[in-house]
């Protein structure tokens, strides 16, 4: 997986790239740590060359958002691919970040 | 060594030359000697230096060189001394050779081989003696040399000098002779000696003379005598032979009597095999022979034989049945020549002679009585009779033996020439000819006889017959065929080239008779009808020529005759005159149409009910009657269940069900519903038969009786309608009688008043509302009423002045006045001729006229009539019309407030599709998860899947797979139903049923039997009013217990089940076998019964709704029975043997349908739902197993995705469809869990990932973890775990699995994968565990819950 990090402003954009296993997830929970302890105040992620996640990366986006939401920080899943955003839904990840569906 | 310079012999010893290539036994012999000196020499040398010859004491050389170098060594000028050698000494060469000068002429065979030495020192001995003169030397060494060699040639010879004396008589002669020189005497004497006969003598000196005196040779063959007297034939050779001045006789002799005596063997032989052979040709040409009398055959063969070979006796004997006995039928004896017969040889009696006549060809017993064959008759039949030989030849008919011949030699034992045997073999060949010859014309005999029989039952055939033989003569033509065609017998009989047509086509042409005796193809067109059985042709036809010229329909029968060898000889032909027949089949033809027309006509709708097959099938009519193609109307019972009305459904059903038990006629009343939604009353009746396939079946017909139905209802209205206008117009009557009674009376007063007074007349014409008119012939107004008056506005006085009728219609009406007036003055009465009439002041009213012809006296003398003013009546009309325009606004207005309403419906069914959605997942919660894997004993599985297709949305096909914890064992009970009805009432009774169903099977413990519970089930819902008249569904219910794979099934009105066994496809149950039971929801005291099957590993069972026979509709082709539904799968079972059930099922739904399930679930283009379910019990499959020991994340996670490619690899090999990328997600969680969670990442504990492979992929994964409570795994949607990092791996297991389930506490994780697309999980694959309604048991779930 590969993790393209930018920033404008107060936002942090990811792009993310590849399959986000149970190896992938340590990997990212890393970057988002770091992310997280420049304390920004809206963090979009891109989803649109995501092929899977499994539910180790799942569990670190969620860690991800607690350590946003107790700083009143935003976290945007955008231009996340069907599947991907019809996993998120059932699962109602919906209703704790913004979830957009990519294509 | 050269010539030039020979070795000089040592003193005493002699030089030789050997010149040429002579053998080594001479050069041996000769270089022994030592009295010799040899040296060889190529004749080529010799041929150079010839004087160098000289040298040797003598030279010796063979034949051979000596011809080739005959000038060099022989001649008198030569000084050679040569010694020719020969290993074939003969006369008249030695004689030539001496002759010629060579000193000697020797023999080197091997016995005078020894000689030679002797030989030539002899010779050159005589070479040194000088004390004779030259001439006697010389002739004295001839004479020694011929004399040495003459002895040892091979023929007798003499030779004999010049005073008659023998100088030679060699050993040769003297063997031939017996006698020697001495015994032998001079010439004369010798000649005497051996030609007693004086003739012989004769020319045997004559002979002599001849040679001397010619000097040439004579030769001859003489008959001479031995010293024993025998009599010798000798070739005899004289030659002259100069001996010095004298001239001798030289006789060569060969004794030939043995050569002459074979040769004249040889020409006896000859000429016996030509007498035979001419015996034989005789016999060939013999009338006798193949006459067929046999007595007379036999006496003419025994007699030849015996004849012909010298045998005195010649018997014919012929086996017994039984091949036990021979018996004689004739015995010839030439001395006296006599014939007998009735001799008997048992085989017991004389086995050998039996045994040898089976085995032998022929029996040549030269010497009987000693012959092994012939020797048991000697005692008893040989010596007595003096036979001394036999020669028995066999008699064979068809290659088998039947008799013997027997040659009997009376006398001393006889040798049986070759020539004799094969002549006795020929004469056997004879017999056999003769008999074969009797059975021959035995057989024409029967032939001839059988075919006067023929001929004579032909001859009184009741119909008309003729036969022609194989080359179309005719040979029979009967009576009655006299009568059918005024020809008699005599004219036709021999008559060929179709002679015979010309009575029935008056023409000639082949007829059926041809057509049976040569085949002719392509003359079938000929009859209008034509048929064959076996050999026997059968047509019909027209023929224009019977019936004195008006032409007859015939029938005709005809079939080649054959001879017992089955060579055709003929045909015969019978013909019937079958107009009578034909005409009134024509007229049933006729009558059948009037009635199809009529039934049609009438409403009527035919049926054939297969009670076999479960088919109807329908007349044309119904297209007509009901509205539905054929193709959409199908042909199921249920479908015509279907049609008819809700209220009388049930009753028709229980009617039918009471007439198909009882076996008793079907009749009963009842509404269909027509194409267009109304319903029409038929009167049902159908009668049972037997079809010619004996199936049973119900042939039945549908009177359209709404007519009379609605004219009965009508009538009755109209009844009590008419009851009440006749009350009512009583009442009217009764007034109108009384105001008609008060008319008449004043009519009569009027009438009284008329006739009193014109005046009074007048007065009531001009009180008339019409205008009355009366017009002279020129349309000139005499009368016009005062009505007349005002309407015209026309003054008295310019009424008086004349007023032309013309004058008061408008111009634009004047040519339809003129024209109406031309045909009221010809007499025809003008009745409502409407016109528009002109007022004096101009303006104008419509009128209509009503006008006739006034007659007097025969003459026409006016015109009178009335007028109606139609002003009013206009004025009607105009007001209808702006009635009618105003109707169209409101029909306008209505047209909107409908689009509007049906907006307003159409919200309603959006809303009605929301419930559908709900009512679906009613259904789904009703049936709660259903079980796809269900492990069974033995390793085995059973598989359970089902396929829903609906027409719409949502149809009323469902089913549910359920488990059953009965205390006996695991079953699991399937059951499939159809609900009459599409609508959303149709899903929510599918709701209900299923809801009954499950609730009656109970919520554990004790399991009620599956048809007790089809028959509660039945009861509530005919109890329940959930139901509607005419609701009902039909249901197939099956129970497999797990343990004993005992199968016990109910079938409530719907179509068999498949099930695929070994290779072949049965249908379950037979039709109204064990299990078939009416629909539920018609009869509420119906007692529903099972059958049982006892499953076994490898049975495949499809189950279907009707809705998969009426598929092919969607492509215009014709509904499906079940058994034509069987045959499809029985070809894709033979196309494909191994294919698990649920392909079978996906390719018989596209063989059906044409299209694939999943096409077919979003096309919404089937005529009905159609539901499938599969099951199987799947046979053990192999385990393909790997096991994971990671140490770290990324090591799992190496191993994991190494895994992922073997296992997509195995999906790819095994067919599976399902997507790669479930199980790269299910994998992942999985494994992770097992790693993590399970095993605590402890690298001692492994991890098994195990796979089977059968309709499903079946992946395991064990741990060796502590376990987990599934229970306490918290659902990841809920509100409190939403945020909660960890608990989602579960979640996308169920996900992306078709069934997953964990045991062994949680330590072993199973889960299933099936197709992509069709027989997934009805519920569909639902991440979270669905709410189970009936408490089945739960295969899961751990008791240990992790640390």
């Amino acid at each position: 997986m590969n993790i393209a990090i930018t920033r404008e402003n107060h936002t942090v954009r990811l792009v993310l790239q590849g399959e986000i296993d149970e190896l992938a997830a340590e990997e990212l929970k890393k970057r988002l740590r770091d992310i997280s302890l420049t304390v920004p105040q809206r963090v979009e992620i891109d989803f649109a060359g995501v092929s899977h996640i499994g539910s180790a990366g799942i569990g670190k986006l969620l860690v991800f958002y607690k350590d946003l939401a107790i700083h009143g920080a935003v976290l945007a899943l955008v231009r996340v691919p069907s599947p991907i955003y019809h996993l998120f839904r059932e699962m109602k990840l919906d209703s704790i970040f913004s979830i957009t569906e990519g294509r | 060594m050269p010539l030039s310079r020979p070795n000089t012999a040592a003193p005493g010893r002699c030089l030789l030359c050997l010149l040429g290539d002579l053998s080594s036994e001479i050069v041996a012999v000769l270089g022994a000697d030592p009295a010799f000196v040899l040296h060889e020499a190529t004749p080529g040398t010799a041929a150079a230096a010839p004087r160098a010859l000289a040298r040797y004491n003598l030279v010796l050389t063979s034949e051979t060189v000596a011809e080739t170098h005959h000038a060099t060594l022989v001649g008198p000028n030569h000084m050679v001394r040569l010694m020719i050698l020969s290993s074939q000494p003969a006369v008249d060469r030695a004689v030539r050779w001496i002759r010629a000068g060579a000193a000697d002429y020797c023999s080197t065979t091997a016995e005078d081989l020894a000689a030679l030495p002797g030989r030539v020192r002899a010779i050159l001995a005589g070479q040194s003696a000088a004390d004779t003169s030259a001439k006697q030397r010389r002739t004295t060494r001839l004479a020694h040399q011929l004399a040495t060699v003459v002895e040892k040639v091979g023929d007798g010879l003499t030779l004999v000098d010049e005073h008659g004396r023998f100088i030679l008589f060699n050993r040769e002669m003297r063997r031939i002779t017996g006698l020697s020189r001495s015994t032998a005497g001079g010439l004369t004497t010798f000649l005497h000696t051996i030609h007693p006969d004086p003739a012989e003598f004769r020319r045997a000196q004559e002979r002599v003379r001849e040679a001397l005196a010619t000097r040439e040779s004579r030769a001859g063959e003489v008959v001479a005598c031995n010293r024993t007297g025998a009599t010798l034939l000798l070739s005899v050779v004289v030659s002259p032979v100069q001996v010095g001045d004298s001239l001798w006789a030289l006789s060569a002799y060969k004794d030939i009597t043995a050569r002459r005596r074979a040769e004249v063997a040889v020409e006896l032989r000859e000429s016996r095999a030509q007498t035979f052979n001419q015996v034989l040709l005789q016999l060939a040409r013999n009338e006798l022979l193949f006459r067929g009398d046999r007595t007379a055959a036999l006496h003419l063969l025994t007699e030849t034989a015996a004849r012909s070979l010298g045998a005195a006796r010649v018997g014919v004997w012929f086996y017994e049945a039984g091949r036990t006995d021979l018996h004689c039928v004739d015995l010839f004896e030439q001395d006296p020549p006599r014939h007998s017969s009735d001799l008997h040889l048992a085989a017991a009696d004389y086995p050998a002679y039996f045994a040898a006549v089976e085995k032998q060809e022929i029996i040549a017993a030269g010497d009987a009585a000693h012959d092994p064959a012939t020797r048991c008759f000697a005692a008893t039949y040989l010596q007595p009779l003096g036979i001394g030989a036999m020669l028995d030849v066999p008699v064979r008919v068809a290659g088998r033996i039947v008799g013997v011949v027997c040659h009997e030699h009376v006398g001393p034992p006889r040798t049986w020439s070759a020539a004799e045997q094969a002549f006795a073999s020929a004469i056997g060949s004879c017999v056999s000819l003769a008999l074969e010859a009797e059975a021959r014309h035995q057989a024409e005999a029967a032939l001839h006889a059988a075919h006067d029989r023929l001929n004579e039952i032909v001859e009184f055939l009741p119909d008309a017959t003729f036969v022609i033989d194989a080359a179309g003569t005719v040979t029979a033509w009967n009576r009655a065929m006299e009568e059918m065609t005024g020809v008699p017998k005599a004219e036709m009989l021999g008559r060929g080239h179709h002679e015979y047509a010309l009575p029935f086509y008056g023409e000639r042409r082949p007829m059926l008779i041809d057509l049976a005796l040569r085949r002719i193809e392509g003359d079938s067109r000929l009859y209008e009808t034509l048929s064959t059985e076996g050999r026997t042709l059968f047509g019909e036809a027209h023929v224009p020529c019977l019936g004195g010229g008006r032409g007859a329909y015939v029938w005709g029968s005809a079939r080649p005759l054959f001879d017992q060898h089955g060579r055709l000889t003929g045909a015969l032909e019978s013909i019937r005159d079958v107009t009578q027949r034909k005409q009134a089949e024509n007229e049933i033809v006729a009558w059948k149409r009037r009635y199809e027309l009529v039934a049609a006509a009438s409403g009527q709708i035919t049926y054939e009910y297969n009670l076999e097959t479960g088919f109807i099938l329908w007349s044309d009519s119904v297209e007509r009657v009901l509205g539905y193609p054929l193709a959409e109307l199908g042909g199921t019972l249920l479908r015509w269940l279907r049609l008819i009305h809700p209220a009388d459904r049930r009753r028709t059903a229980a009617c039918l069900h009471r007439s198909v038990r009882a076996y008793t006629p079907f009749d009963v009343e009842y509404r269909m519903r027509h194409h267009d939604g109304s319903h029409l009353w038929f009167r049902d009746r159908g009668y049972y038969i037997i079809t010619a396939d004996r199936a049973r079946c119900m042939i039945g017909m549908l009177t359209d009786i709404t007519a009379g139905k609605q004219a009965a209802e009508a009538l009755q209205r109209a009844h009590a309608h008419l009851e009440e206008r006749v009350r009512e117009r009583t009442a009217e009557l009764a007034t109108a009688n009384s105001r008609l009674r008060g008319e008449i009376a004043e009519r009569e007063r009027i009438q009284q008043a008329l006739t009193a007074s014109e005046q009074k007349y007048r007065l009531m014409v001009d009180s008339l509302p019409q205008v009355v008119y009366e017009l002279d012939l020129h349309g000139n107004v005499l009368v016009l009423n005062r009505e007349g008056v005002q309407a015209a506005r026309v003054s008295p006085e310019e009424l008086a002045r004349g007023v032309n009728l013309f004058s008061l219609v408008h111009p634009e009406d004047h040519g339809r006045l003129r024209a109406n007036w031309t045909r009221l003055l010809a007499g025809h009465h003008l009745g409502g001729e409407e016109y528009r009439f002109l007022r004096r002041d101009g303006s104008t009213f419509h009128g209509s006229s009503y006008a006739h012809l006034i007659v007097r006296d025969e003459r026409p003398v006016g015109v009178t009539g009335f007028l109606i003013d139609e002003t009013h009546r206009k004025q009607a009309e105009e007001a209808l019309r702006r009635a009618h325009a105003d109707l169209e606004d409101r029909v306008i207005q209505r047209t909107a407030e409908l689009a509007e309403s049906n907006a307003s419906l159409r919200q309603l069914l959006e809303k009605q599709e929301m419930n559908i959605g709900l009512a679906h997942q009613v259904l789904l919660l009703v049936n709660a998860e259903q079980p796809r894997n269900s492990a069974l004993p033995g390793g085995c599985g059973l598989f359970a899947a089902g396929q829903s297709i609906p027409r719409c949305l949502e149809g009323g096909d469902h089913f549910f797979v359920r488990r059953l914890a009965a205390p006996a064992g695991l079953r699991t009970l399937v059951s499939l139903k159809d609900q009459s009805g599409h609508e959303v009432g149709c899903i929510l009774r599918s709701i209900i049923t299923d809801l009954l169903h499950n609730a009656l099977v109970g919520a554990g413990g004790a399991y009620p039997p599956g048809a007790e519970v089809i028959t509660r089930l039945n009861r509530e819902i005919c109890r329940s009013h959930l139901f509607q008249d005419g609701d009902f569904f039909t249901s197939i219910n099956l129970e497999i217990d797990h343990a004993t794979l005992q199968m016990t099934y109910v079938v409530a009105g719907h179509p068999p089940f498949l099930l695929v066994r070994d290779g072949a496809v049965l249908l379950l149950p037979d039709l109204h076998g064990s299990g078939t039971n009416l629909p539920v929801g018609m009869l509420d005291h119906h007692e529903y019964g099972a059958a049982a099957l006892q499953l076994q590993p490898g049975d495949q069972l499809i189950l279907y709704t009707d809705g998969l026979l009426e598929a092919p509709a969607a492509r215009q082709r014709p509904h499906l029975s079940s058994a034509a539904l069987a045959d499809l799968l029985r070809a894709i079972v033979a196309r494909q043997p191994e294919a698990r059930v649920v392909t079978l099922a996906n390719l018989l739904f596209r063989e059906v349908a044409g299209c694939t399930c999943d096409e077919a679930v979003s096309a919404h283009g089937l005529p009905d739902d159609v539901a499938l379910v599969a099951l199987e019990i799947e046979r053990p499959a192999p385990t393909f197993e790997d096991c994971l020991r990671p140490a770290s994340l990324a090591e799992l996670r190496a191993q994991r995705v190494r895994l992922a490619e073997k296992i997509t690899a195995e999906w790819r090999s095994h067919g599976v469809t399902t997507a790669p990328m479930r199980l790269h997600v299910v994998l992942e969680e999985a494994l992770y869990n097992a790693w993590h969670h399970g095993n605590r990442e402890d690298p001692a504990k492994s991890i098994v990932v195990r796979r089977r492979y059968g309709n499903d992929a079946c992946l395991e994964i064990l741990d060796e973890g502590a376990g987990f409570g599934l229970d306490q795994v918290g659902d990841p949607t809920a509100h409190e775990n939403r945020t909660k990092p960890s608990g989602r791996g579960l979640f996308l297991i169920r996900r992306f699995a078709d069934e997953a389930r964990w045991s062994d506490s949680g330590r072993h994780l199973t889960m299933h994968f099936g197709d992509e697309r069709t027989f997934t999980p009805s519920a569909g694959r639902s991440p979270l565990p669905r709410l189970d309604l009936w408490n089945t048991p739960r295969l899961s779930t751990a008791n240990q819950p992790r640390p």
